[in-house]
């Protein structure tokens, strides 16, 4: 007999509750391996993949913290108006420079903060440091041992095996 | 001259759009010179130019294909700078959400990826989506006219490849009742962990002797590490971790395998689904985005949310109960006919004679 997907999925829904009713699957047993799952993912979820992206987003920061009238667009397609840009950035280049020179100390003193928030936090600022490699190897070492225990685990199956 | 050129955002050797690339590659021979380009390539790639040798000229006889799965500004530079018309074939781009918490910059890419993708609509002359799903994700960023077609797809293509012989040794000694195959990428939407928790249950509590066999490139290997640590933890017999394989190896896991099982919640088509019906073989998925248009009636559809209990009993519903088993089988080769290679290359050149 033919069965559609409706049925099917009837079928299947009735298995799990059977399962389910007989004790074989106890409850809540889906979540707890979940969690078991997220809590493992969450141990090789270094916190330098984390640091690595803010570093990376303070490296922008740094790269934009710099403030100079060049940078101010005086062009324009019309010959007068080109002029008179020219001429207004004459005019006020000592405000203009005032302005930046203000915007400037803020910044830096704003990536300073921002490095001091992340020193507190643990997060290795340099990618060559004690504490990074430290850290890159141990996960390393935790991921070489999973596999080298896969390794063991399968040479054992063989083993019974080949004795059986 | 017509020069029809392809630009990707990556290549790989075994990588499923730079195969549709390739196969279309060929199609598009027949009616000019046609290259693919692509800003990212695997040192093993041959057959592909770096994007930055493309030496752009005005000429009414060239046109770009571009395919779009995911986002890179320099490509979209390169297409903003492009004069002549642009084709794109939308493969999708994974939804960003899935990847904020485990890769943040990748998530930040690939919503570049979709922002990117609509702001070229006013230089996209054609479009094309590989499935109805993919269509209704081009409508919604504005695009209109957008045409359904699953180009370039040679669904039989390991189906024609001999299977290696060492892959069909290994699985000799290393797998033990009937193969569970996933293959995919290892990201946050295909959820493998579900398929490991899978297969914990029906060793542990319900006495199923199976394999599960977990094949794909490594894209985020801590996602592969931590399924690997849960299995090793939970001491889950026949759980096999086999990284990315080359076609040979794969045909030799698809000639074995009993069922493709995925826990994939997000797909744009799922190109591995339709390599295993070309075997015959009967599909596990979630009922959700491309994957019911695309397994259609050859598989079991479980709900979005089912957990490996709902799995372990589709699997174990399709080993006990054989004439189900044979009717999902058959139904394979009816659901295929949609992916014929050379109509569907012969309508897209057809498509295509109107822009040149």
């Amino acid at each position: 007999m033919k069965q559609n997907q409706e049925e099917l999925m009837t079928l299947i829904q009735e298995r799990v509750a059977r399962r389910r009713e007989q004790g074989d699957y106890p409850a809540g047993l889906e979540q707890q391996l979940d969690r078991h799952y997220q809590e493992i993912l969450k141990g090789f979820k270094i916190g330098s993949e984390e640091g690595g992206d803010l570093q990376a987003q303070l490296q922008n920061l740094r790269n934009s913290i710099f403030f100079t009238p060049d940078l101010i667009e005086t062009w324009s397609k019309n010959p007068l108006k080109r002029a008179v840009h020219r001429l207004m950035a004459k005019l006020t280049i000592r405000q203009t420079r005032a302005i930046l020179n203000q915007f400037q100390q803020y910044a830096k003193s704003m990536e300073e903060i921002i490095i001091q928030v992340l020193e507190n936090q643990e997060l290795p600022s340099n990618p060559d440091s004690k504490e990074t490699k430290k850290s890159q190897r141990s996960d390393m070492d935790r991921r070489l041992s999973t596999t080298l225990d896969r390794i063991n685990q399968i040479e054992e199956t063989l083993k019974h095996r080949s004795e059986k | 001259m017509t020069s029809i050129h392809q630009i990707l955002v990556g290549a790989g050797q075994t990588d499923a759009i730079t195969n549709i690339a390739r196969n279309l590659q060929l199609s598009l021979s027949q009616i000019g010179t046609s290259k693919i380009y692509a800003q990212h390539i695997a040192p093993e790639v041959k057959d592909v130019l770096p994007l930055k040798d493309y030496e752009i000229r005005d000429s009414e006889d060239e046109l770009v294909i571009f395919h779009a799965s995911d986002g890179d500004s320099e490509v979209y530079r390169f297409l903003n700078e492009y004069l002549n018309p642009i084709v794109v074939i939308f493969h999708n781009i994974a939804p960003s959400k899935f990847f904020e918490d485990i890769d943040p910059s990748r998530a930040v890419k690939l919503q570049q990826g979709w922002e990117e993708l609509k702001s070229l609509r006013p230089k996209v002359k054609l479009c094309f989506a590989d499935s109805p799903y993919n269509a209704s994700c081009l409508r919604e960023l504005g695009y209109t006219n957008v045409n359904e077609l699953p180009i370039g797809i040679d669904a039989n293509r390991l189906k024609s490849t001999d299977p290696c012989l060492a892959m069909s040794h290994r699985l000799d000694r290393e797998s033990s009742g009937p193969l569970l195959l996933f293959v995919g990428q290892s990201v946050p939407h295909k959820q493998q962990e579900t398929l490991v928790q899978m297969q914990y249950l029906l060793s542990h509590f319900t006495g199923t002797s199976s394999t599960l066999a977990l094949v794909g490139p490594p894209t985020l290997p801590l996602l592969n590490t931590a399924a690997l640590e849960q299995a090793r933890r939970l001491q889950i017999p026949n759980c096999l971790f086999l990284g990315q394989l080359k076609d040979s190896e794969l045909a030799a896991l698809y000639s074995r395998a009993k069922i493709f099982i995925t826990a994939s919640i997000h797909e744009g088509l799922c190109i591995p689904v339709l390599e295993a019906m070309s075997f015959g073989i009967p599909i596990i998925a979630r009922n959700c985005a491309a994957l019911p248009e695309t397994i259609q009636e050859a598989g079991v559809l479980l709900p979005e949310n089912a957990g490996p209990e709902l799995f372990a009993e589709a699997v174990n519903e399709l080993l006990e109960n054989p004439s189900l088993y044979h009717q999902l089988s058959e139904k394979c080769e009816e659901t295929l006919e949609h992916y014929n290679t050379e109509m569907n290359a012969e309508k897209f050149l057809n498509s295509l004679s109107g822009l040149l």
